[in-house]
């Protein structure tokens, strides 16, 4: 019995993280059944309640180049999973995985963000600045949030 | 320096003495009663009598719909806003686009100017927390009592800003960071926001009834020096006064209101 | 709690309370999570003697289902398979248009959530749901949507009928150890949960708050609503206090840079139906 529920649990764990902050309102222009992930140099960020923007230039093969759009829970949700503003700075590269926009816009609605490219120095491993698949595996990293120095 | 001008010199000192004054007598004559923590009990329903400084903070004279008022700058002593270059283009601007005064849109009025808008306001103690609950769209700030740090610079922008507070005496004064750049002191475009603002309160009860508030605010982008605002909120007597609701977006016209219903199968 | 350790618990708490988010009333529920009951123990106390909600809080109901915590209709208790909502035709019918009724959802107009769903709405990384109490109110403050209410802890008149709050109008008081809060005077605009389980605005809840031990009371909430439903129904769930006495909410700007309605398009009630955002 608890077997099998902490496999169906695990699968829920998924849908429910993918879902859980997100109003119905999402999932009307985004579409759950394409995910998506996209490689791109970071322009800016619009941190803004209830959903902010993370604003990125996607590269296609042929070198054409597009603007992006990635919406992402509150800043409230993003500063509590360790994510600083200047965690991201202009040119560095990000990846973005979530889910496209159900009438082609050039929207995503984000589930994870990670660096891979910062100050022009390719990294090592990717920086997750945030997951919804899994908690920040780090934790909130130390001197982020006051009262907790 | 001529006759008049020592005349005025004169009485300037003499007024600002006289501020002096007044202040300490207020705060010596009085000691409020003290809640369960032992902190001066600022508990109940509160709101400005003066509805001038909503609309402008400044001293000014009467336009249609807008009350005149002396102002409540009391430092500098010329009661004017000490903007800097910049300061005084972005008020400017503000002037010349007043559609994007935050109340105008149902925004959050930020502090201070939450303390003196046009709406009752609920104050509540508890160990760590004072909370101050206005009427207004459900704004509540909420000052934190057991820490004295705050965000990074920059680090996030809250309308309301970060506040801390701790108790002086008979006094709660606070310590407020991290303010969203947007915010306005008043309708008529003065602002103070931004991440390099910072806000200290001090609020005395000067009797029973009666609450001195002062914010002085610091700016080196965009004042010229700190500068000092002062007002009073008084006890709403009438024992069934209670703090309702104004959702200001939700009476806008084509905003959601209840469902239209189905039809009975 | 660790903010990590919280966002676990919360989803953990949400995957196995089931999914009934955007779906047509199913009737399996699930079982609440398993786990030994709360062991009796002593409470915190105002001077007065009554029991200190002061601090910050979980309840274990699901944000997309309030159904599957439903104890009692009409005063008698249901087996887990007819755990489903006692609609009046009108409100079933309603219920059942849900699916194309969710630009009617509240909060995406950055409306407060209501009483009582505000409770059980989403935390951000275990913060949510703060109460402050003093021996004359009591204060409910959620980060999502700041969603606040106000109760006083003694009995005092009720606003006139014409006067309809989001927050409803509610009143307190004890009943032993138990908190009692009876609430009026709600709108029909929000909703229950997610999935869109509504009430009218002839809505009456009565919510009861009885301590086990300090960190865990048992709540219980029943709806009464002659336009909506056929007959009272009684919802029950565990509610935890947070280990961290120093826990924060931040505040929830939401029209200051609500863009949730543009997810819509014109057809469904899109951008011609908000407030005054001129952006």
């Amino acid at each position: 019995m608890s077997k099998t529920l902490a496999a169906v649990g695990g699968a829920l764990l998924l849908i429910a993280a993918a879902e859980s902050p997100a109003h119905h309102s999402v999932w009307a222009e985004f579409d759950r059944d394409r995910p998506v992930e996209m490689r791109g140099r970071f322009i800016e960020m619009d941190w803004i309640n209830p959903h902010s923007w993370v604003h990125f230039e996607v590269t296609a093969d042929d070198g054409e180049k597009t603007v992006w759009a990635a919406e992402t829970p509150p800043p409230n949700q993003l500063i509590r999973q360790g994510w600083r503003r200047s965690d991201i700075q202009p040119d560095d590269e990000i990846v973005v995985r979530g889910y496209a926009a159900r009438n082609g816009s050039l929207r995503v609605w984000a589930q994870s963000v990670a660096i891979v490219v910062q100050g022009g120095q390719e990294l090592p491993e990717p920086k997750i600045v945030l997951s919804l698949f899994e908690p920040n595996p780090e934790g909130v990293p130390d001197g982020v949030l006051p009262g907790r120095r | 320096m001529s006759g008049l001008d020592q005349k005025a010199t004169a009485i300037g000192l003499v007024a600002a003495g006289l501020l002096v004054l007044l202040s300490a007598a207020e705060a010596q004559d009085f000691s409020p009663a003290k809640n369960r923590f032992g902190q001066p009990d600022f508990e109940g329903i509160w709101q400005v009598l003066d509805p001038a400084p909503h609309y402008d903070i400044e001293p000014h004279g009467a336009r249609y719909g807008v009350p005149a008022g002396l102002g409540i700058i009391v430092d500098p002593a010329d009661g004017r806003i000490p903007y800097t270059a910049a300061g005084l283009a972005k008020r400017d601007a503000n002037r010349a686009d007043l559609s994007a005064d935050p109340i105008a849109r149902c925004y959050k009025p930020g502090v201070p100017h939450i303390m003196y808008l046009p709406f009752p306001l609920q104050i509540v103690q508890s160990r760590n927390l004072v909370t101050i609950n206005s009427e207004y769209v459900h704004n509540t700030r909420v000052i934190y009592l057991h820490r004295d740090d705050h965000f990074g610079e920059g680090e996030i922008d809250l309308w309301n800003g970060d506040s801390v507070g701790r108790f002086e005496g008979d006094s709660l004064v606070t310590d407020v960071f991290n303010f969203h750049p947007d915010v306005w002191l008043d309708r008529s475009g003065n602002h103070a926001g931004g991440p390099t603002l910072r806000v200290n309160e001090r609020f005395t009860l000067i009797d029973p009834d009666t609450i001195r508030y002062e914010a002085t605010l610091t700016d080196p982008e965009n004042f010229t020096q700190p500068w000092t605002i002062r007002t009073y909120l008084y006890r709403h007597k009438d024992p069934s006064k209670r703090i309702l609701e104004y959702e200001c977006h939700a009476y806008a016209e084509n905003s959601l209101g209840p469902p239209e219903l189905p039809e009975a199968p | 709690m660790t903010s990590r350790a919280a966002i676990a618990v919360f989803i953990g708490v949400l995957s196995l309370l089931g999914s009934g988010l955007g779906s047509a009333q199913s009737v399996f529920r699930a079982a609440p999570p398993a786990g030994p009951p709360p062991e009796p123990g002593p409470v915190d106390r105002m001077p007065d003697g009554k029991p200190d909600l002061s601090g910050n809080w979980s309840i274990a109901v699901s944000v997309g289902d309030i159904a599957a915590h439903i104890v009692r209709i009409d005063g008698e208790p249901v087996e887990a398979v007819d755990r489903a909502i006692p609609y009046t035709p009108v409100y079933a019918r309603l219920r059942d248009e849900a699916e194309s009724r969710m630009y009617e959802e509240p909060e995406l107009h950055c409306y407060m959530s209501g009483v009582p769903s505000h409770m059980w709405r989403q935390g951000y990384s275990g913060a949510g749901l703060i109460i402050q109490q003093t021996e004359d109110y009591i204060v409910f403050l959620h980060e999502f949507q700041g969603s606040r209410r106000i109760v006083p802890l003694a009995e005092r008149e009720r606003v006139p009928d014409s006067i309809r709050l989001f927050m409803g109008d509610g009143i307190g008081r004890w009943e032993g150890d138990t908190l009692v809060i009876e609430t009026t005077n709600l709108t029909g605009i929000t909703w229950l949960d997610t999935s869109g389980n509504r009430h009218s605005d002839r809505l009456v809840v009565t919510e009861r708050f009885t301590p086990i031990n300090n960190d865990a009371y048992s709540y219980e909430a029943t709806f009464v609503d002659p336009e909506a439903y056929t007959a009272p129904w009684t919802i029950a769930a565990p509610m935890t206090r947070g280990g961290d006495p120093n826990a924060e909410i931040l505040e929830f700007a939401c029209i200051e840079g609500n863009t949730d309605h543009l997810h819509y398009t014109e057809e469904v009630g899109g951008p011609s139906r908000i407030g005054p955002d001129i952006r």
